[in-house]
Order: C-alpha cells, then structure tokens, then sequence
C-alpha cells in the first residue's frame, strides 16, 4: 500500500506506508479517514494528502530521513546522552538554514525524532563557539550592560580555568 | 508525539518572524534562499509583487540576480526541472541515498499548479493565494539569521542547550538575559552532569537535601511574618524556567526524570553494558532517574569539577583518628560514620564529618578482623580471630546474634547483601549464613590455603585465598563457576566492578581479570610488598590499592577495562603497613598498623554530601 503526499507545490510523491507512517500527521490523516469513511485513503492513486506547509525540496529531504527509519525505531526519548547515529549526523548536516527549515518541517509533520535531531543539529552548530561567534551565527546583539559583561567574564574566566588550566 | 501542542506553537513563532523580517535587505539577500530551484523565475516575481514596506522591485530583481548564486537547498549549481527533485551525482552517501530514494517515489507524477507553471503577473486575480507563499520567502530569509533559541519552545531551546559541552554553555550564557536564563537552568545542567562518565547522585541525599532546603525556606518565609519580600523569589535560584515548565506534561522526559547515564560518544560497550547491568541489578541503581531537577545543578556540577581535579592532581587533606590501643586491622565507612576493628578488641564508631569517636563497641574477645556495616538497617557484622562472628544492631550498640564456633580458625573476611552473609576464614572454608536468622547455610570447600578475601555480587561470591588462587562461587548452589590463576603467591585482597575483578597478592603483583571469562588482562606492579587491601568506585573506574610497603595508590580503570593506570601515589601518609582501605567519591579511609586510622579527603571545604 502507498500514499501520495502532496507538496505545498503540488509535487505528489508517492511513498509507501511504513514510510509514511514515519509522519504523525500522515498517520492521523490516513486512520482518520480509515476511521470516519470505513476504508483507507490513498490506496488510489489518485487520492493524496496535501500538506500545504511543506515543500517539495524539504518534503523529499524529510521523506529520506523517513525512508531510512522506515524499518526501525528512531531516538525520540529527550536524553541528552544518547546518541545520534553517524548516518543522522551526516543527514542533518551543518548547514544552519538546512537544519530549521527540517525542524520547521519536522514540527509541522510531527516526526518527533527528527525533531530531536534537528535541535541536535543546531547544538552541534553552536558546539564551540564563543559568545562572538554565536550572535555572529545568529545574528543576535547581546544585551547586557558592559558590568555585567565584565562580571560575567570573570565568572567564565573561572570556570575556563577549571576546564582547561594552563 | 509529546511536542505535538507545542508544535502548533513554533509554527506560528515561526511565520510570526516571517511576516515581519527585521534584518535589512540587503543583508537578507546574502542569504536568500531558493526554495525551489526550478522557480528562481517565479519566486522572484512573487516575491517583487507583494513586497514588505521599503523594498522595491529593484530590491527584488536584485535578490533574483542574486539567487543563482545563494544558497540552495537542494542543489545550487543545478537547476532541476519541474519538481525539483531529480537529484544526479552525488559524492556523499547521504545525497547518494536520497536521489535513488527520488527516483524510487517517481516524479513521473509530480505535476505542478497550473497557476504557477503560468508564467504571467501573479498578481491577476491570484494574490490571495500567493500572501501565503510570500510570507514562506521573507521568513526563508530572514530565517537565516534569527536567534533560534529565542523562538523555540522553551523545552527544546533546553534539549539544545542540554546537547552542548561545558565551554560551549559558558559561551551561550553571556549572549542575552534569555539565554542566560535557559543556559543556567538546573535541568541543563543536571543532564551536564549525568553526561560525564561516573558523575553519579546519590538520590536518596538529593531529596533529602531538597527537603529540608525547601523547609529552610518556609522557615525564613515565615520569619519575615508572612509578608513575601520583593525579589525575594528571584534570589531564589530554584525559581528555574524547566521547574515551571515541569508542571505541564509538554515536557520531553529529560526534565522531568533524569537521563540514565548511558553512551555518550566517548562510551564504549564495555561501559555501556557496565551500565546496563548497573541499571539491571536489583540495588538503587535505577533510582538515579529520580534524580531532582530543582537543585543547583550548576553549582554541583562545578563542585564535582573541583573534586576530579584534586584527585587528579590536588593535595587531600589528611587527619589521623587516634583512639585504639593496638594496631587496626579494618574499616568500613560511609557518609555519617567510620567504623573500625583493632587488635584491641574494640570496634569503634566515628563522625564521617568531624572524625570525633562516637563509641565503642566490646563484645570480641579476640582480634576485630573484619567486619561490614550497613546504615540503613542499622546491621553490622563482624569477624574475630577467636573464630566468632558477631551480628550488631550497632545504632543502639547491642549484639544481637553470637556465632561462637563461626569457623575454626579465625574469621578474615565478611561480606553480606541483603539475603546472605558470607564469611572466609582461617580454616579455609567459605561459609554462607542466611542474613536474617544468621543460620548456617552451607560450607564451601575448595581452597587450599586460609581465605583472605570474600566478596558477594548477586548470586556470585569471589574469594581469594592464600593459596595463590581465586574462586567464582555461585551461592544458590554452591558449585565452583570459573577459578582464577595467576598469581605466584598467596592472595590477600580481591575487588569487583562490573565485568572485572582485580586482585593484590603477595607477589607483589595486581592482575586484572575478566570476569565473564576468567582471562587474564593485565598484571601492573605497583608495590615493592604485599598488596593488603584493595577499594573500588565502580561509577568512576577508581581502584585503590593498600600496601605493607605503607604507600597507597589511586589507579583509573580505562573505559576499555582493559588497563589500570596509575594516577596517584601516596608513599607518604602512612609510617606503617596499611592493613585495610575503603573509599567514595571523595575520601579514602585506611587502617595502619599505627593504631591509626588516616582518612585522605579529597572533598574538604565542599559540599560532597550529594555524590555517590
């Protein structure tokens, strides 16, 4: 059996069901109508589920992201040790306007996992920077007085100290 | 499914963004990004059509131009046709993947709206459908530089956080308030905590701790009559955004239980399956996911830190308990009490915090040769070298149960879980006592030397003897699971941690043993004498060896198991030989021929009550 999603374009792309059970608001479409119509939607080609938010660009990338998980479990437990699989690491990149527009996508979607994995991804983008290099990233204007700033360093000082004593 | 509400909510903190892009234009269009390549054209258009107030169309054509080289989702050098997603090369497995996952989902099909494949004025008789996609392109852009954390839900701006290293978190404190605020909070720091291999809790003092902190602060509420004092809830550190937050079940599960200490990158298997069997085993390993989030996780964190340090390479303070009249020949210890056996038949009980004598026992009428003690029932045994076992209510300091005739020699070794009590003795039996009544369960016979060292995991019990060997005994049915070699000597001390067992002989040597195959891993000499007495931290991998060379050493079990390394070296503290050594996260406790009993802590001027 295989379901047609429907891109904010209109791309249809055909998928088959584990795929698309990856997607929360896939599954609830389908056992929705299997629900209230007493048969499933989109075993006919013809029918789809539009998901109007998405676009084909994203969708595909989403959709591989389901294709591989299509078997297994993904992590959706929020601990913060577990760890990602390499192959998750390497598909959610590091490209920072990648990664929100698959969070965005993955929210909209419900796909808890890739969530998850988006929010890894943008750690593992702030993952060693300095204040500088964040706002830089971000685009963000620190605002704490200049006090502060000092107190704050001298409290960073301390701890950096700890880490890395030289 | 737990974020589905929240969801909604980005969604809509999202687009909120994008209908109002703040950045200036041309600084968007550094980062304009082409949706879909195959419709520069046509998004340009649309873009120019309905512009925010002050852009231009010139402003627009301009993002056009530039679009060919910006950045591109999919591919930015190629245009794909029609639905752009016909991907052909590529060199990483992922893009690899994902065009032969295109081509599986046949674009054959994929057909596009007649009104955007019209390559007319979108603006006739479309508009109301184009405000939608407009709003998608300006928040694309100004997307591109947006303070993520800000806009997230606040649990997943947490989990962010949650993900980073230490270094990393310090930075984000000094970005803004908000982030300061999120970047400071106990729940993220509590998962810092639990990140670091064998940073372990103990629950039970956290809550404790938490309760009486949280009465403290009723007190005083109620000392200033009731009347609630400005601010005084901000200096209340506990007032954190994820203690709110834990009131809704939006929460993902890491801030309202702890994350169980499982592989992070470093971890290897070997620490993996320790872990799991921790988590496994029946003892309070599975409490620390209760570990509490409204603690001051930053500040145990940092005092964690200091701790590793000093036992890396810190001076502990060190304090000397006199009071018996003979040599001592064990200890055991635990937060409130030491508690130590001599030669002078006594066993005495002092103050973990001050080192002040409590009491003194009498009830021996030989040597203290061994004993355990366990607080929270308040049972203790000890072994004599008269041959008897004695069983202690050692709250009130009463004997409960005399086994006169335990063993017929003198008793040297005790250890006891919650249903067995184990003892090795002279006469070079083991025997099995049940814990509640103390009745003879069984004798086992297989050593040839007397029984040094007797330690019960489970339904296992490891002795060693002097006879140069170690035994794995199952106690259920007291057959003999795997026997040890190695050693040229008699053995006088044997330690478990997960999977390994170490052992210290008179060879003078230290081996290191799987357990699950009885192999032999490593042999480390370390001492020029008898290796008398051997503690573990099984959480930190921290081996401590006693010597009759009167030298002490801390030694670090790798992740692998594999290795012991030395770390530190204490030749110094003791004027004699060290006949028995326990330790926790912060002190090493031994029992010297001196009559002294010398305890080595590592954690003073901190506040160590809450590790494990």
């Amino acid at each position: 059996m295989s379901i047609t999603l429907i891109s904010k374009e209109g791309a249809q792309f055909l998928v088959s069901k584990p795929v698309a059970d990856r997607i929360g608001v896939v599954r609830d479409c389908a056992y929705g109508a299997d629900f209230w119509l007493g048969y499933a939607v989109a075993t006919d080609d013809s029918m789809g589920i539009t998901l109007a938010n998405v676009t084909s660009s994203i969708l595909s990338k989403i959709l591989v992201w389901c294709e591989h998980y299509k078997d297994m479990e993904p992590l959706v437990d929020g601990d913060s040790n577990m760890e990602f699989p390499e192959w998750d690491m390497a598909y959610i990149g590091h490209d920072m306007n990648q990664i929100l527009f698959v969070l965005e996508a993955a929210d909209y979607l419900h796909i808890p996992g890739l969530l998850l994995l988006a929010c890894k991804g943008i750690a593992d983008v702030l993952d060693g920077r300095n204040p500088r290099g964040i706002c830089d990233l971000l685009g963000i204007v620190m605002d704490f007085s200049h006090r502060q700033e000092v107190d704050m360093d001298k409290e960073n000082g301390y701890w950096r100290w700890f880490l890395h004593p030289t | 499914m737990r974020l589905t509400d929240r969801a909604a909510e980005a969604i809509r903190a999202f687009l909120g963004v994008g209908a109002r892009p703040h950045r200036q234009p041309e600084q968007d269009t550094r980062f304009s990004f082409l949706e879909h390549p195959s419709a520069p054209h046509d998004l340009s258009r649309l873009r120019g059509s309905r512009s925010a107030p002050g852009s231009t169309r010139g402003a627009a054509s301009h993002s056009r131009e530039t679009s060919s080289s910006s950045v591109s989702y999919l591919e930015p050098s190629q245009s794909a046709p029609a639905v752009g997603v016909q991907l052909r090369d590529d060199s990483s497995p992922i893009k690899r993947g994902w065009g032969k996952f295109i081509d599986s989902i046949s674009p054959t099909k994929a057909r596009r709206k007649e009104k955007l494949m019209v390559d007319d004025d979108p603006l006739d008789g479309e508009e109301g459908e184009l405000v939608d996609d407009e709003g998608f392109f300006d928040s694309a852009k100004a997307r591109a530089r947006i303070d993520i954390i800000s806009l997230l839900p606040v649990e997943l701006s947490l989990y962010i956080f949650s993900l980073l290293d230490v270094s990393t978190l310090l930075s984000c404190i000094t970005v803004t308030h908000y982030w300061k605020a999120l970047a400071t909070d106990d729940a993220v720091w509590r998962c810092l905590f639990h990140a670091q291999p064998g940073w372990r809790i103990d629950v039970e003092a956290a809550h404790h701790h938490l309760a009486t902190n949280t009465q403290r602060q009723r007190e005083e509420a109620l000392e200033h009559s009731g009347i609630p004092i400005p601010g005084s809830s901000a200096r209340n550190p506990r007032v954190s955004i994820s203690s709110i937050l834990s009131s809704s079940l939006l929460l993902p599960t890491i801030f309202s239980s702890s994350p169980t200490p499982s592989s992070k990158s470093h971890r290897t298997s070997f620490q993996a399956s320790k872990m799991a069997s921790r988590a496994s085993s029946a003892d309070h390993g599975d409490l620390d996911d209760f570990a509490p989030v409204p603690l001051d996780w930053k500040d145990i964190f940092k005092t964690r830190f200091i701790l590793e340090k000093r036992w890396r390479s810190g001076q502990p303070k060190v304090r000397q308990l006199m009071g018996h009249q003979s040599l001592v020949y064990c200890v055991k210890f635990d937060r409130d009490r030491i508690v130590t056996g001599s030669r002078d038949k006594t066993i005495k009980v002092w103050s973990t915090q001050t080192g002040r004598l409590r009491s003194t026992l009498r009830g021996h009428d030989g040597s203290v040769l061994c004993l355990k003690f366990d607080s929270a029932t308040s049972f203790m045994v000890s072994g004599s070298s008269d041959g008897s076992i004695l069983a202690w209510d050692f709250e009130k300091g009463v004997i409960t149960r005399k086994i006169t005739k335990a063993h017929a020699g003198g008793v040297l070794t005790l250890d006891f879980d919650d249903k067995w009590i184990v003892s090795g003795g002279r006469d070079n039996s083991v025997r099995v006592w049940h814990r509640a009544n103390q009745e003879l369960h069984r004798v086992m016979n297989g050593h040839e030397g007397p029984v040094n060292c007797v330690i019960l995991q489970g339904s296992t019990l490891v002795s060693a003897s002097g006879d140069a060997k170690l035994i794995m005994w199952n106690i259920e049915t007291g057959e003999i699971l795997r026997r040890f070699e190695g050693h040229s000597r008699g053995i006088a001390c044997v330690a478990l941690t997960t999977h390994r067992i170490i052992s210290g002989s008179k060879d003078p040597y230290m081996k290191l043993y799987d357990s699950d195959t009885g192999a032999c891993l490593e042999t480390v000499k370390g001492h020029h004498d008898l290796v008398r007495s051997l503690a573990v931290d099984p959480n930190m991998g921290r081996v401590i060896s006693a010597s009759y060379d009167k030298s002490l050493k801390v030694w670090d079990l790798d992740s692998e198991g594999k290795q012991l390394k030395l770390v530190r070296d204490f030749p110094d503290v003791h004027e004699s030989q060290i006949f028995d050594v326990d330790c926790d996260a912060s002190r090493i406790i031994t029992a010297s021929y001196s009559n002294v009993v010398t305890v080595l802590d590592f954690g003073f001027d901190l506040d160590t009550s809450l590790f494990a």
